[in-house]
């Protein structure tokens, strides 16, 4: 080989290995496009998942060095907890985990309650929506006036309709109920402190699962009721057999949402009640708030309790899952 | 795939504009850190452009004490020619997390203000300047009695709990260690009696009560003779009923040094003095002398409710008189007293003095500290403290001249009814949290009617037990 052939191959080699890197970005472009979304991720999410796995694991104040990249954790603000904290409001500290079971008995009954209660009221009104002729996007947008007002007002407006000498406790005593008021309040009361939330849970739940149903119940074909008409079928028999199979997808994913909004949501409960009166109202994830940001700053608790909600939610829609999906494949 | 150059072009340009941006945005002439919290409420005192001097930063929690501040921050810059710049992030959580992410990032401001008591964590984690030596004899004097050596100071009895403690975080601080100083000072355990209800229920509108049996009574007659309920505080919050009333009572009923072996776990809430208190508290409820929906009263309504005439009575502390008189409470028409003793107590009077609330400190990383540390001994003379008092309202924590002219008949007449000493200056109890947790919510469940004072005492007495054993045994 020549000198002037080895030239040429390492210009030639030189032209390759530039070329290889334009090319590829050009057969790649897409790695690009997806780049930021994956970023984004990778810093928001994945990190901070593991981070606060990481974190359930220590008792940490939120002063001093803990960090995972590298791995850091500067005593005395950082120590290593190993499973104490899920311990702790487990079982082992008998005041902690009295709180945290009271908190997820609260939770398990408001998630029955509100999304049998949403799926209830919202679908006797998704149905007359379909059915009335007039008005009916008046009807939708007042439907959905409580999703789109602003969360604290309608707490603060509830609030006083619930207080002693509110609306609900005036028109009792108008309507000649007046036995059946409050007279410490709806919120202030333990036996209908949490009942007064869960209405109001369930007043804001329904508007969404009403758009749902009435999309769903678009989609079922209209031969299918006048089929059912000319066998005879019962208005009541329509629903159970039509209507109610067909809208099942639907209320699956009402079920999911609204069950995770509830065991997961905190913040009207703190709006309202902050756990009060006497407990009667507290929520896990108020609890979690308070580790994290009350005046304890116990970040490693709020993560482990934030782990054991999350296993809760994601074991509850599991099973939510497979128990719908079985029936609606049947 | 092929992609044409000027899509790639347009992609890293794309890229890279925000990149440039953003290292822009971070240079620290454009994004001071007093606007670095977007989410935060935040409230920001307007700051003239610097000539010359140094601008360093101060931040609060307290709205309202901005005025005051920013009247002494004025003095200091004629003075000094260094100008402050004081922030409010509100509410106390939104704080609490801006401060624990700025100290993440090194961003804290060059004085901070942060609860009484509150100052062991930062400093244990070496974000603050140690004042130790810098506060001086003249500087010490200056501060009213209980407040600087007892919550600015690690103590004995502080150092030797947390040393017990596996949880506690800043056992690397010594006994005399010192990281702030204390500017805002006060006590609870004020009760404000509503004048013209009183004599409605045909009372005399001044006399206090001298025992708690007294005041009972006196509730009991304003609420048969003019239907008012009795008594109104900040429920909601359960802090309130344990330190700003039980905790009074169960000093003048048990004495001192029993009031520490009860909390120290050397003696029991079953106790006569302790259970007499329980038993008083949950009198209020079977004698209906609540306001109603009291548990979901916060502090700052119930003091609007009284002010409204909604209760006779109202539980609260110094910092209460002004937020009434903002209310339009005329202070002629309120009486105030100390939360009276019950009959045959350890002490037939509860002597109150003052108590440190809020701390100044220098942060480590500030780069004036020496400015900073000039700032918070200017802010603790006894002339700038009585400008900021008279400005906010509230009470200051150094020695000041009693003269309603220059403070206002208000804090001149709390002042004035403070003592000396008080036992809670020399008190070595330590209320650990899950116990105080359980009487916390006991107290609440007296309202509920889901406890007893027989069965509460119980449950406190186990739950003190754990918490001590926890700590290898009671503290002696």
């Amino acid at each position: 080989m020549g000198h002037a052939q080895a030239g040429a191959v390492s210009r030639s080699s030189l032209s390759k290995r530039r070329k290889p890197l334009v090319q590829h970005l050009r057969d790649n472009a897409g790695i690009l496009f997806v780049l930021p979304a994956v970023i984004t991720f990778l810093v928001f999410g994945l990190y901070t998942v593991i981070y606060s796995i990481v974190l359930s694991f220590f008792r940490w104040n939120g002063f001093g060095k803990f960090s995972i990249l590298p791995f850091a954790c500067e005593p005395p603000a950082c120590q290593f907890a190993g499973l104490d904290n899920f311990a702790y409001f487990l079982y082992k500290e008998p005041t902690m985990s009295g709180f945290f079971w009271q908190a997820l008995q609260h939770n398990l009954i408001m998630a029955v309650v509100v999304t049998t209660g949403t799926v209830l009221v919202a679908l006797p009104i998704a149905i007359a929506l379909n059915r009335a002729g007039r008005g009916q996007t008046i009807y939708r947008v007042l439907i959905m006036l409580p999703m789109v007002t602003a969360g604290i007002a309608v707490y603060y407006v509830w609030s006083f309709i619930y207080e002693p000498d509110g609306l609900l406790n005036s028109v009792l005593k108008t309507i000649g109920l007046g036995f059946a008021q409050a007279k410490q309040g709806w919120l202030g009361q333990p036996d209908t402190a949490l009942w007064a939330l869960m209405v109001v849970m369930i007043w804001g739940g329904v508007p969404l699962a009403t758009i749902l149903y009435l999309a769903g119940l678009q989609t079922i074909d209209k031969d299918l009721y006048e089929a059912s008409l000319i066998d005879g079928a019962t208005p009541w028999q329509q629903l159970w057999q039509i209507t109610w199979p067909l809208l099942l997808p639907v209320t699956v994913i009402i079920i999911i949402t609204s069950i995770n909004g509830v065991l997961q949501g905190y913040e009207m409960v703190y709006l309202m009640t902050y756990g009060g009166p006497a407990g009667h109202t507290e929520v896990v994830g108020l609890q979690i708030f308070k580790y994290g940001f009350g005046d304890q700053r116990q970040l490693g608790m709020a993560s482990a309790t934030s782990w054991a909600l999350f296993l809760l939610v994601f074991v509850v829609a599991l099973v939510n899952l497979r128990l719908f999906r079985s029936r609606t494949e049947a | 795939m092929n992609v044409p150059r000027r899509v790639l072009g347009q992609l890293s340009l794309t890229l890279l504009i925000p990149m440039l941006v953003g290292a822009c945005a971070t240079a620290p002439t454009t994004a001071p850190q007093a606007t670095a919290a977007p989410q935060a409420n935040s409230t920001t005192a307007p700051v003239k452009p610097a000539a010359g001097g140094p601008e360093l930063t101060m931040w609060t929690w307290k709205v309202f004490h901005i005025p005051g501040l920013e009247a002494v921050a004025k003095n200091f810059e004629a003075k000094e020619g260094i100008k402050i710049k004081i922030t409010a992030f509100n509410p106390d959580e939104v704080y609490r997390t801006k401060i624990t992410t700025a100290a993440q990032s090194g961003d804290l401001p060059d004085i901070l203000s942060y609860w009484s008591n509150g100052q062991w964590e930062l400093a244990a984690t070496d974000q603050l300047m140690e004042l130790t030596s810098e506060v001086d004899p003249a500087w010490k004097a200056n501060f009213l009695s209980g407040t600087y050596e007892k919550s600015s100071v690690m103590t004995q009895s502080t150092f030797d709990t947390c040393q017990k403690d596996p949880k506690c975080t800043y056992k690397n601080i010594k006994v005399g260690q010192s990281f702030s100083v204390p500017y805002l000072a006060g006590q609870a355990f004020f009760v404000y009696a509503n004048k013209d209800i009183l004599q409605k229920a045909g009372l005399d509108p001044n006399k206090v009560p001298a025992t708690a049996e007294e005041w009972m009574d006196m509730m009991k007659t304003v609420k048969a003779k003019t239907g008012t309920p009795g008594l109104v505080t900040g429920e909601q919050n359960p802090d309130v009923l344990h330190y700003w009333l039980f905790n009074p009572m169960l000093m003048t009923s048990c004495g001192a040094q029993k009031y520490d072996a009860i909390y120290n776990g050397n003696l029991s809430f079953t106790d006569p003095c302790a259970l007499n208190v329980f038993k008083w508290i949950n009198e209020v409820q079977t004698n209906d002398l609540w306001m109603p929906n009291i548990l979901q009263t916060n502090i700052d309504p119930a003091d609007v409710a009284f002010s409204q005439g909604k209760a006779a009575f109202d539980i609260g502390g110094t910092y209460t008189l002004g937020f009434l008189v903002a209310q339009g409470m005329k202070t002629e028409n309120l009486l105030s007293f100390a939360v009276p003793p019950l009959k045959g107590s350890a002490y037939d009077k509860l002597q109150v003095s003052a108590f440190a609330l809020i701390d100044a400190m220098v942060t480590k990383n500030s780069k004036h500290q020496k400015e900073a540390l000039s700032f918070i001994k200017f802010l603790n003379t006894p002339e700038q403290m009585t400008l900021f008092a008279k400005t906010v309202g509230d009470f200051p924590a150094v020695k000041v001249p009693l003269d309603p002219n220059k403070l206002g008949p208000v804090i001149v007449g709390l002042m004035s009814a403070f003592s000396d000493k008080s036992p809670f200056d020399t008190s070595k109890a330590q209320i650990l949290e899950e116990p105080g947790k359980v009487l916390k919510l006991g107290l609440q469940q007296f309202i509920t009617k889901e406890t007893t004072p027989d069965e509460l005492v119980k449950k406190i007495d186990a739950a003190n037990k754990a918490a001590w054993d926890a700590k290898g045994g009671p503290l002696k």
